[in-house]
């Protein structure tokens, strides 16, 4: 007579000693492989059988036994719930039908998914290290994300030469006390003219820093005052063309044009600041639009 | 102008940019007036005496006058800047303020 695969595998099984059996019962759990279940339960089914015919271990109270079950199992919050591992992997615990994934394939899913989960973790932790030293990481994103559909030239804000524009003129507002953060973008081209220059009262102090793009010089100009109670007075020349508020951040910038000239003048309860030179009025926007808040 | 810390004294304060780096730049004159126009005192600006700076783009600095307890004054500052023989300057008028008391 033709044995199927069932009778098959129990008689193989059979074979075996109770601790073969035990040892293949542990090693099938930690493998946790698509088909173990039927075998666990044969294998199970092998050394119950064994036990039941020739007692290996203790004696046991039945009693005690008995006075424990009703204890701890037989209580109303352990209603429904099965003592042994469940055969229908679609039951839970609570013989309630469980939609999706089983909890045994859910584990499998997250143990796979546990190595790139700690590659991702890494990567993110060294991104946001290095933006922490001063690389623009994200900025480098940024512009590889835009190589991917264009190929992009010329100056832009992330750009080390900008950058570095940005941190000289933002370590000597630090250097200051100066409150308002140093602009992010300038005109392509831009450098320094010279040092940055600091003159200091006992009231206030000021930072001029001068630029130089396309053989055209403009500046950057904060005065910080000490105190609140010194509302400073500022005369610009003027052209005839009309002053134009612009708000950005959160701060009112007033946009004044003197023939070739520009200037945009901020005005708060301590700081005054100041750009003007030879810049278009886009320029003097793009300029005063990179100040963060 | 704001009012000074002891009884008839008024301090003026300025701030003056140069276009470009400049061999002199600040106040080359500063007369004060009492509020009825009266001139009460002129002031020629040196290194010395802090109204001028040498060799910069920008000056701050400071004045103060000790006059009338209890007197308005403003002042007329001319601002200054001196580059390679050349200069260039102008005016400004201050608000007025009443020297404590």
């Amino acid at each position: 007579m033709p044995m199927d695969g069932k009778t098959q595998a129990c008689g193989f099984l059979e074979q075996l000693s109770t601790e073969q059996l035990r040892e293949l019962l542990r090693t099938g759990l930690e493998s946790m492989e698509d088909g173990d279940e039927e075998q666990t339960f044969r294998i199970l089914e092998v050394i119950e059988k064994r036990e039941r015919n020739n007692p290996s271990g203790p004696s046991v109270d039945v009693g005690q036994a008995w006075e424990d079950f009703q204890k701890y199992f037989n209580t109303p919050d352990g209603a429904g719930r099965s003592l042994y591992p469940m055969r229908d992997s679609n039951l839970t615990a609570f013989g309630q039908k469980q939609d999706g994934l089983s909890e045994r394939k859910q584990r499998r899913l997250v143990k796979r998914l546990l190595p790139f989960a700690a590659v991702v973790a890494v990567v993110l932790s060294s991104m946001v290290a290095a933006q922490a030293m001063g690389m623009d990481v994200f900025g480098a994103l940024a512009r590889w994300t835009d190589e991917t559909f264009h190929f992009v030239t010329g100056t832009d804000a992330a750009a080390p030469e900008v950058e570095n524009l940005r941190q000289a003129v933002q370590g000597a507002f630090d250097g200051c006390g100066v409150t308002i953060p140093a602009p992010a973008w300038y005109p392509p081209g831009t450098v320094l003219a010279r040092d940055i220059k600091i003159a200091e009262d006992s009231e206030n102090l000021v930072v001029l820093c001068e630029f130089v793009y396309d053989q055209k010089t403009f500046s950057i100009t904060v005065q910080q005052y000490y105190s609140d109670d010194r509302i400073p007075g500022y005369t610009f020349e003027k052209d005839a063309l009309n002053v134009e508020e612009y708000p950005s951040n959160g701060r009112l910038f007033y946009i004044v044009s003197n023939l070739s000239e520009s200037y945009a003048v901020y005005l708060s309860e301590q700081t005054v600041v100041i750009i003007n030179g030879k810049l278009s009025s886009d320029m003097l926007k793009q300029i005063i639009d990179s100040i963060g808040e | 102008m704001y009012k000074g810390s002891t009884a008839g004294n008024v301090r003026v304060e300025f701030t003056v940019l140069a276009t470009e780096h400049s061999d002199y730049v600040g106040v080359s004159e500063l007369i004060i007036y009492k509020s009825n126009g009266t001139r009460a005192a002129t002031v020629r600006g040196t290194v010395g005496n802090g109204l001028l700076c040498d060799d910069t783009q920008v000056h701050i600095g400071h004045y103060d006058y000790y006059g009338v307890p209890g007197t308005s004054y403003y002042a007329i500052l001319t601002m200054y800047a001196e580059r390679d023989g050349g200069s260039d300057s102008k005016t400004y008028i201050t608000n007025t303020v009443t020297a404590p008391s």
